[in-house]
């Protein structure tokens, strides 16, 4: 493991702005470590009706391929674990809870991850928005011995590097994609703070009727089936 | 002389502003999302299916040099951007109720993207989606020879 040079590597992932040198960055900290495959799974929940996952691959494509055909983030231990969890873990000492917890070890140990280190990425804002790093080796004992305390640390920490920086991207592609406008910005701020359409209307010199006809086309830009999911986008987002 | 003085004026906004309403209730944000209705999730559902929506978006999205390819039913998206350590490719995948998995993968040679097409579950989905796939990325590897 080379320690020093991932720690020159981990406080540039911050600062770039492309999710190719992003993975640029992921591949060599990863072989950095001391691993042979990498993968982070950022989940969002969006409202009741969108889950999001943004993930990054620096390992067997294949495995990318298999997880997305089979669906694998519905029975994937290591993103359950890192859901109620903050602490690095090896794969070995985690507990399948199901039979598809199980084939999922399995076929994850076909592409790279016969030992892995799960690292969660926890967040100010809970279960609605989880990260996860896998780092994975083919050989079974890869992440035992004494340089594993030193790799836990380093792994939480790439982990949550690669988090916020998703999280950066994601309020960007929001902010690009949506077009919200400071008045959007300004009604969600009102409806954030608890105020009714009338409150609304008398501050910004509006009918009622005119704050709710501007929440519809709010709600219809974020996705939103109603205001108080729309300040929970913006929030989820960043936006607010 | 009257000692009476003018009565000071208060903006009738700043009046109300103050009595916030104790009606509105605000979703916490750290917790699972607040359930819809049947009738609600189903509208919510058809509304973000919405292929053209979808298309469009991605489109406003993709920068200049970027090849952006959609199945017929709006299901699957590529994004391929060459750039100089690879080949970049984000898939966007959707999938009934409003789920998304996006994946984000490089390929630094035309050998590891070639693994990868033989895998992708696309190849039988939309055959005429994946032709065109493999060719943009044969190309792309050729330009940057």
């Amino acid at each position: 493991m080379d320690d020093v040079r991932v720690l020159q590597l981990l406080p540039l992932i911050a600062d770039v702005s492309s999710s190719g040198e992003v993975l640029l960055l992921f591949h060599e900290v990863v072989a950095g470590l001391g691993a042979d495959e990498g993968v982070f799974l950022s989940c969002l929940r969006d409202d009741a009706t969108r889950t999001s996952f943004r993930s990054m691959w620096a390992c067997d494509p294949a495995w990318a391929a298999e997880y997305a055909s089979n669906r694998w983030f519905e029975h994937d231990p290591w993103l359950r674990y890192a859901s109620s969890n903050a602490e690095p873990i090896r794969s070995s000492e985690l507990a399948c809870s199901s039979n598809e917890e199980v084939n999922f070890t399995h076929a994850a140990a076909q592409h790279g991850f016969t030992s892995a280190l799960i690292a969660p990425a926890p967040s100010p804002v809970g279960l609605s928005r989880v990260g996860v790093l896998c780092l994975g080796s083919a050989d079974p004992s890869r992440f035992d011995g004494e340089n594993f305390s030193m790799m836990r640390v380093l792994a939480s920490a790439l982990a949550m590097e690669l988090h916020h920086w998703i999280a950066k991207s994601m309020r960007e592609e929001m902010l690009q994609g949506v077009r919200l406008t400071d008045a959007d910005l300004q009604l969600l701020h009102h409806e954030a703070a608890g105020h009714s359409s009338k409150v609304i209307g008398a501050a910004m010199n509006l009918e009622a009727k005119t704050i709710d006809c501007r929440f519809q086309r709010l709600n219809a830009k974020l996705g939103a089936p109603d205001r108080r999911t729309a300040v929970r986008v913006a929030r989820l987002y960043g936006l607010l | 002389m009257s000692k009476l003085q003018t009565p000071v004026v208060i903006q009738s906004a700043r009046a109300v502003l103050a009595r916030p309403s104790v009606k509105r209730r605000i979703d916490p944000i750290d917790e699972p999302a607040r359930p819809l209705g049947s009738k609600r999730s189903a509208l919510v559902v058809k509304r973000a299916d919405s292929a053209a929506l979808t298309a469009g978006h991605k489109t406003a999205l993709a920068a200049t040099g970027d090849s952006l390819l959609v199945s017929a039913d709006g299901a699957v998206t590529f994004l391929l951007r060459t750039t100089n350590f690879g080949l970049l490719m984000e898939r966007t995948q959707r999938q009934g109720a409003g789920m998304r998995l996006v994946q984000t993968m490089v390929f630094r040679d035309v050998k590891s993207f070639e693994f990868w097409c033989a895998v992708e579950p696309l190849r039988f989905g939309d055959g005429l989606l994946f032709s065109k796939l493999v060719r943009e990325g044969h190309e792309a590897f050729t330009a940057r020879c």
